[in-house]
């Protein structure tokens, strides 16, 4: 009985370790070589410094890019938020016909109509708004994208808060406006705040949007940023610009292990089935 | 359950119709504006041939299906399309899904050892893409990468590698990218066999193929396919290749996205570019309906 | 009361005044390809602020000429954009077609410097009967040789090639006298974009009597012997006899990579333009800059194809000029910034930092007495009796583009010399329409 367990896993282990050297190998670079001395582009330490981050915060383009992500990524967090929570609700507590349908749709719309094949008309869109090369078109833009997977989210969500508090109040005579205020938004918090951090994220990573929508220097989020770095011309360096991408990959993965040491795996969209 | 449906007429009347379209005014219109409404215009802007600059960026003309016919005999779009084919089917249908469910294996029932390697795993998929696109470049660097490194120290020759072998190494990107999707999914599948089954079939002996074959694989059979669905989509439309190679050496990894964007943004063709896109879409649908129609006819 | 109200209105006549801006953009940033050009504005955008009382305001980008393209568009299609534009001349034709530009024909009398301009040069900017761009420089093209690397293969210093053959034979010497140096880089393909039909392309095609537009028939040449022996050249170069790094051609960033191995002394010969050696060769470029350049570098006319009949010589000239945008709220103080711009003594200060081949007569006179650039003298000298220009027109940016991507078919190997020149024809047909294309012998 032991044994074909106790094989079982030491093949396993054979299996899995090259599978995860395959996976680890690119990552330790982005960890290690911002503190190296001598950063190169393989994996190399030669005595610890923070120069490299130093010389980031001397980057004029690197800080104001830290400065835009910022006001993009809270600014699609908050437009989201609310409106998906406002909108949420409704589909949660007031069923109507073709509600399924509908949710359906908009998240297989956001699938399809994502990348690369949605960035001409989003483009042209804007073009005829006149939100080219300004952030609010990329905010809006952001927003639009992200909304059905936060509404679909949320409302999964929210179906699982029993309603017996809220009918009370109604019942009491509560008007609906305060029921959903002081009542159900405490109750429901803790969701609102995942899908808050999932979208921040998602609007923090994001490249293709700011990438087609900006053309000033000084309007690009880091994401741009990093690619004008190690792609434009010259000598990129390394030091900074991995130093740089450290920094900015930090809050994501700080923010997606709060959200599963807080709240679980449960919320990686679509994992239902 | 009287006293419910009374209060279920109460409700309904009470948040009245003003109410609900309020609250439901401000997210929808967002997702028409910015959603909808461009994954349908993309259609017309097609129909045109609008540039940005040129004549035709003050007075574009309408010409129906003409630029659709173009495409249609573009060879750029073919090599597209080819090229696309191949990454969806490489790194989503045989990497992601292959590798994920392995992982999936590797891991059933190992609590610990599960963790662990979803952590690794689903780091390469957090990371945002600019980054993960940086450290691919530097670790498949022709002179310094640190496989090419290690491979000198094998005493084998360094590899050029996005010069000789592009597209296998942009599949192997993506595959490294993505999978910690299926794996997270397959494992929340693998979870819903009950144990007995597979502790069954330990004590009568059978082989792991059998296991898989008989007990496991027709238990996932529909998550499988949600999977499917849902990478092949993704794959289709990612961006992030173009970061890595740009479209290169010489189109041979340029994938439609990668056209699209060059069509409509380096030769400021928006309305030859619109009708690329919208063939792309409609690819996109035609393969979520085909899958959809696969599930449908697995539940009957 | 009263006395309150007049100073609120001097104020605010003060900040109407005072808040008058004139913006420019170039794609120039400092300690990029084109930093001097960055000095240039630091040095006399202060005195001009001055002198006019206006805020004066550099919009610095430092990428892709492409790509500076697109934000140029992008910007005057929203309605903005900065109100003077540094570009390049040959945009001139599509950007008038979309209505981005602004006709300056009135703000041109009021620039006296304009009647030194060379007529062909007033030409380069102009359009349909109306001129919109005020050349700021113009070039020619040459094979820059490095001497060292020459030296030490045993090639005697100066080197002048008459024919294509002896690039040919000059490149196998080097080839076997020097492993590891790339003997000669033509561009070639798609990812260089328009330095390969220019600096490549033009340059042999013209070597052999050739051209991509036809001036006596206003049509378009799809086919010719002088096409097919030009791609036979590259043929040779870069699949029969490798004398050429193919990966190089296609590779990300290609340019600035063969801008690196020309620094590290990778690259022995180098078709490039006057730019090449008075900005990226220049001592005072941080990047790719010689500090021995004067001495290291030489340069050699390039020679025609040889056989009887051809051109002894060629070149082609391209240009960067000042635009007006067509969304300029001040034309008049625009012109008055670009009077003072175009004085004779920025403009010799201009040229000390980065000299070019002058678009005006005063200017060159001064240059070549006042200065002495050995180089520009030396250069203009030889060449500006060779050298065309290429097809003004809007549609010429998409033919330019089949070009390269002709060079890129066959150095790549992808196609056999035939088969990309028929995929060219069928293309540019495509674009150009039957009616408005030619077949040469």
């Amino acid at each position: 009985m032991k044994d074909p367990r106790r094989f079982s896993r030491i093949v396993s282990y054979i299996l899995l370790a090259p599978i995860l050297a395959f996976f680890i190998s690119p990552i330790v670079w982005l960890f290690v070589t911002p503190f190296s001395v001598r950063p190169s582009l393989f994996i190399s330490f030669d005595g610890f410094t923070l120069n490299n981050f130093v010389r980031v915060f001397q980057n004029k383009t690197a800080i104001n890019a830290f400065r835009n992500s910022l006001i993009i990524s809270v600014s699609v967090v908050v437009l989201v938020t609310t409106c998906a929570l406002f909108a949420a609700y409704v589909f949660s507590r007031h069923d109507f016909r073709g509600r399924n349908v509908l949710l359906y749709v908009l998240v297989l719309f956001s699938s399809v109509v994502s990348g690369a094949a949605a960035m001409v008309p989003i483009f042209v869109l804007n073009l005829r708004l006149g939100l080219v090369n300004k952030e609010l078109g990329v905010i809006l833009t952001l927003s639009g994208g992200i909304m059905p997977t936060a509404l679909f989210i949320l409302k999964d969500f929210f179906d699982s808060i029993p309603r017996t508090y809220e009918e009370a109040a109604l019942v009491d005579g509560s008007s609906p406006m305060q029921v959903m205020f002081r009542i159900f938004l405490p109750l429901s918090s803790k969701g609102i705040i995942v899908i808050a951090m999932l979208v921040f994220a998602q609007s923090w990573s994001n490249f293709l949007i700011p990438f087609v929508l900006l053309r000033s220097t000084s309007k690009y989020p880091v994401s741009v940023a990093i690619y004008t770095f190690f792609s434009e011309v010259g000598v990129p360096d390394i030091g900074m610009i991995s130093a740089y991408s450290l920094l900015y990959t930090l809050p994501v993965i700080f923010t997606y292990v709060l959200i599963e040491r807080k709240f679980g795996f449960s919320f990686y969209g679509g994992i239902k089935g | 359950m009287p006293a419910l449906f009374g209060v279920d007429r109460v409700r309904k009347s009470l948040m009245g119709k003003k109410v609900v379209v309020l609250l439901l005014i401000p997210a929808l219109a967002l997702i028409f504006i910015f959603l909808i409404l461009p994954g349908l215009w993309v259609l017309k802007i097609g129909m045109t041939n609008e540039t940005l600059t040129g004549a035709k960026a003050r007075n574009p003309d309408f010409v129906g299906f003409e630029n659709y016919a173009k495409v249609l005999s573009d060879r750029f779009f073919y090599n597209a399309l080819r090229v696309t084919l191949l990454f969806v089917l490489g790194s989503a249908i045989v990497g992601q899904a292959g590798l994920g469910l392995s992982l999936a294996l590797l891991t059933y029932r190992k609590r610990k050892l599960r963790s662990f390697v979803q952590s690794v795993v689903i780091l390469a998929w957090i990371i945002p893409e600019v980054v993960v696109a940086y450290l691919w470049i530097a670790f498949l660097d022709k002179d310094y990468g640190t496989l090419n490194m290690l491979l000198s120290v094998l005493g084998l020759r360094k590899v050029n590698w996005f010069y000789e072998y592009p597209l296998p190494t942009i599949i192997t990107f993506n595959i490294w990218r993505g999978t910690a999707y299926s794996m997270l999914l397959f494992s929340a599948a693998l979870e819903t066999i009950p144990p007995s089954y597979l502790e069954t079939a330990d004590v009568i002996g059978v082989s792991a193929w059998r296991k898989f074959k008989d007990i496991i694989f027709p238990n996932i059979k529909s998550y499988i396919l949600t999977d499917l669905i849902l990478i092949t989509l993704w794959t289709f439309n990612v961006f992030t290749p173009y970061l890595l190679t740009g479209g290169g050496p010489s189109f041979r990894t340029e994938l439609l996205s990668i056209y699209i964007y060059r069509t409509a943004f380096r030769y400021f063709k928006l309305g030859y570019g619109a009708s690329i896109a919208t063939i792309a879409l409609l690819i996109n649908f035609a393969l979520a309906m085909f899958y959809l129609s696969l599930s449908r006819r697995k539940k009957a | 009361m009263k006395r309150l109200l007049v100073l609120v209105l001097v104020l605010a006549m003060a900040a109407f005044i005072f808040g008058e801006k004139v913006t420019i953009i170039a794609n120039a940033i400092k300690g990029g390809k084109n930093t001097q050009v960055v000095d240039w504005f630091e040095k006399y955008i202060p005195e001009i602020e001055k002198e006019l009382g206006i805020d004066i305001e550099l919009i610095q980008t430092g990428i892709r000429d492409e790509d500076f393209k697109a934000r140029i568009v992008l910007d005057i299609k929203g309605g903005g954009g900065a109100d003077i534009l540094w570009i390049d001349g040959f945009w001139v034709p599509e950007f008038v077609e979309a209505g981005y530009l602004r006709p300056i024909d009135d703000i041109l009398a009021e620039i006296p410097a304009w009647k030194y301009y060379y007529d062909s040069m007033k030409a380069m900017g102009s359009y349909k009967g109306k001129t919109y761009l005020i050349p700021a420089s113009t070039d020619v093209r040459m094979i820059y040789y490095n001497k060292e690397l020459f030296k030490k293969a045993g090639i005697p210093i100066p080197w002048q090639p008459r024919s294509w053959e002896d690039i040919i034979k000059t490149a196998r010497i080097i080839k076997e006298k020097l492993p590891g140096v790339i003997p000669i880089q033509l561009n070639a393909g798609t990812e260089m974009g328009e330095a390969t039909t220019m600096q490549g392309f033009f340059m042999v095609l013209l070597g052999a009597g050739g051209n991509l537009y036809d001036w006596e028939t206003g049509k378009w040449i799809i086919k010719s012997s002088a096409l097919r022996d030009t791609l036979n050249f590259y043929k040779r170069i870069y699949v029969d006899e490798k004398l050429g790094d193919a990966a190089l051609q296609v590779s990300a960033g290609a340019r600035e990579k063969t801008f690196e191995l020309f620094r590290q002394e990778k690259i022995a010969m180098y078709v490039e333009g006057t730019w090449f050696y008075t900005s990226v060769l220049n001592p005072n470029n941080p990047s790719w800059g010689f500090p021995d350049r004067d001495e290291r570098i030489g340069w050699a006319a390039m020679p025609g194809r040889g056989k009887p009949g051809d051109p002894e010589f060629v070149s082609i000239s391209g240009g960067t000029g000042f635009a007006v945008n067509i969304n300029c709220k001040n034309p008049k103080l625009v012109a008055e910034v670009l009077k003072r711009l175009l004085y004779i003594e920025p403009q010799l200060s201009y040229f000390e930092m980065k000299p070019f081949v002058s678009p005006r007569s005063d200017l060159a006179d001064s240059c070549w007495t006042v200065n002495k650039d050995k180089f520009i003298a030396e250069t203009s000298r030889a060449l500006v009796k060779y050298t065309t220009f290429r097809p003004a027109f809007p549609v010429y940016p998409e033919i330019s583009f089949q070009a390269q991507l002709l060079t890129e078919r066959v150095v790549t190997g992808q196609m056999s010399v035939d088969k990309a020149i028929e995929e060219f024809a069928k293309e540019v047909t495509r674009i150009v329409g039957k009616e408005n294309v030619i077949e040469k012998p």
